[in-house]
């Protein structure tokens, strides 16, 4: 996503000093607050199964705005995110059925897992080239059902039947029926992870993350932590996708080791190449795609959404390799460019 | 101690198939550069064209070696049209495209067969010779050993063999001497792609056929190549056996057949972190 510099002309210059940040209709500020307000108004407005596609879109996206910290700002491949998503609904589901905890502290507490396994997990990937990297992960993602069903931790995990969550209580006191109660959450943790991941990667953070991506040795020769940077950026992630699953076993109220196959970390894989890997905003409308596109594409057969994910996955990064986002930055560009004479 | 002799053999029987894959994985990460993530489910795809010329009423043998020209064809199609067009510099986007073709591949055969999963016949019915052995695991292991022998034979005494080494070894020098180096990129492809395809094809009557059968096996492979060296060819067969003789050996006395995956998974992650480059490969050294 390289925008070349054009030179400041007087006219760009006033232009960007006579109206006050906030209010101008582009500035980041006021188009997080207009999603947010979207937001709750989708909470009154959609009900049954429109509402739970809300969540499951809300839930996406935080899972796969954590894949595109990892991939797109830092440069580290992660084909088994859905193992973090596993940790998150596994250790969210423990919490609650096991041990009564209420599910909104119950999530945080089992981002919090994610994100120790996520460090732990980061630091041997410090070592691995992209393509060592690459193979660990994709034999992740292929080996979680199957460590989620051993023996080992069936007591905890229920072992090849899965695991039952108690319904969660509503918040009446503001009115809100059960469904709204867990979309209003999920928009507050989403409001929350996405407000953190743009101060993060606007300041000091982000800047290293991404010297990290584009040049080791010379972030390196610059006094950016490396290994501190790219191990931050696995705990991230990992956190984020975390908290992601969390809310996701919450809203099915049932975690089985089958509903986090292989396919499940290509779907967050696909959210984010579409969304585009070096976006924020990218990470929503990936969520919008994986969470919507499978509805219609299932009434032609239930192989048809993953050809187009397939597909789409080639595509994109032949074509359009920052996704959406990319194709809608380069057409705002276009358009805002001031004409020369 | 007969129940262990036959769990080794059948051991060095999926040994020899993970052997295959592994090979397959090496030729063509020695001629491109990149892991080919979509090799299991390129073998897969391959086992179904068999599967479909057998039913059609070919003779197992012919379809066998059709099976095989397609596989050929197959390869080198998908390294023209894919793979080619995506920068080396860039494994990100290379890796996400592999993925893609995994999937591609995966969903068109659920899309004409069905998830369902079928039964696949073997050419080796009947009593067997060894005890030990069942007579299709006999028969699977020779197929497999004679086709890594014939590689073998390839790449070392043919001119068009030398040319592929050549050609992975210093493009540029390869070129300058008149070797066509894309046609042997694609060449590459097309050979692991028909190795792949008889290592599908001997596992088919083993764990059955269906859309997912080389997902976990490719992870065995993924073992197996990088335990022996994803750069040296003969150390990944080497690796690919003594995967195949480890893996069922924990799963029948140590683990349990429901965990042999993570077997092999905590050997991938013990390889690629204590010694990346395997037993028998040489360290890839990187300039800055």
């Amino acid at each position: 996503m390289s925008t070349t510099p054009l030179p400041a002309t007087p006219a760009m210059l006033s232009r960007g000093t006579s109206v006050p940040r906030i209010a101008r209709p582009s500035s980041p500020a006021f188009v997080f607050a207009l999603f947010v307000a979207a937001g709750v108004a989708v909470m009154y407005l959609a009900t049954g199964y429109l509402l739970l596609q809300a969540t499951q879109i809300l839930v996406f996206a935080i899972a796969i705005l954590g894949l595109n910290i990892l991939s797109g700002y830092n440069g580290q491949i992660s084909l088994g995110h859905g193992a973090f998503f596993a940790i998150g609904g596994y250790a969210t589901a423990v919490l609650i059925a096991k041990l009564g905890v209420p599910f909104w502290a119950a999530v945080p507490l089992a981002g919090m897992a994610s994100l120790i396994v996520g460090l732990l997990i980061g630091l041997p990937a410090l070592r691995l080239e992209m393509l060592y990297l690459a193979l660990a992960t994709f034999s992740l993602a292929i080996a979680v059902p199957q460590l989620l069903k051993n023996k080992f931790v069936e007591g905890w995990t229920g072992g090849v039947l899965g695991l039952q969550i108690p319904k969660v209580a509503p918040w009446a006191a503001i009115g809100l029926d059960r469904d709204q109660t867990i979309y209003l959450y999920a928009l507050i943790v989403a409001v929350i992870v996405f407000a953190m991941t743009i101060g993060l990667l606007r300041g000091r953070v982000g800047r290293a993350l991404e010297a990290v991506r584009d040049h080791p040795v010379a972030a390196e020769t610059m006094g950016v932590d490396v290994r501190r940077y790219k191990t931050v950026a696995f705990g991230i992630s990992a956190l984020f996708t975390g908290l992601a699953g969390g809310i996701g076993a919450v809203v099915t109220a049932f975690v089985a080791p089958d509903s986090y196959s292989f396919f499940l970390s290509i779907t967050l894989l696909v959210g984010a190449v579409i969304g585009g890997l070096r976006s924020v905003v990218g990470a929503f409308f990936g969520a919008v795609f994986v969470v919507l596109m499978p509805n219609y594409a299932e009434q032609i057969s239930q192989a048809a959404p993953w050809a187009i994910y397939g597909v789409f996955l080639i595509v994109f990064m032949y074509f359009m390799p920052d996704g959406v986002m990319g194709v809608l930055h380069t057409a705002w560009s276009r358009i805002t460019r001031p004409t020369t004479p | 101690m007969q129940g262990f002799l036959h769990q080794l053999f059948a051991g060095i029987a999926m040994g020899g198939v993970y052997a295959c894959m592994a090979l397959a994985l090496v030729i063509i990460y020695q001629a491109t550069h990149v892991v080919n993530f979509a090799q299991g489910e390129m073998a897969m795809l391959s086992t179904y064209v068999a599967w479909t010329l057998i039913a059609s009423g070919l003779p197992y043998w012919v379809a066998f070696v059709l099976t095989i020209v397609f596989s050929f064809a197959m390869g080198a199609a998908i390294e023209r049209l894919v793979i080619r067009r995506f920068p080396k510099e860039s494994p990100l986007a290379v890796v996400i495209a592999m993925v893609g073709l995994l999937v591609i591949i995966n969903s068109l055969v659920g899309l004409i067969f069905t998830y369902d999963t079928k039964e696949f016949r073997t050419p080796f019915v009947g009593e067997s010779p060894v005890q030990i052995f069942s007579f299709h695991e006999l028969g699977a292991l020779a197929v497999t050993l004679a086709v890594m022998g014939l590689v073998f034979l390839f790449f070392r005494f043919t001119r068009i063999g030398l040319g592929m080494r050549a050609a992975a070894a210093n493009p540029v020098s390869a070129q300058l001497v008149g070797i066509s180096v894309s046609g042997m990129l694609s060449l590459g492809w097309g050979l692991a792609a028909s190795v792949g395809a008889v290592a599908g094809v001997m596992t088919a009557p083993i764990v059955y056929l269906d859309p997912n059968m080389m997902l976990n096996i490719i992870i065995y492979a993924f073992a197996g190549a990088l335990l022996g060296g994803i750069s040296n060819p003969w150390g990944a067969v080497l690796g690919g056996f003594m995967v195949g003789i480890f893996e069922n050996l924990m799963g029948a006395y140590v683990v349990g057949s429901e965990l042999k995956l993570s077997v092999a998974l905590a050997l991938i992650v013990t390889i690629v972190t204590m010694k990346p480059e395997g037993l028998f490969g040489r360290r890839l050294v990187t300039r800055v």
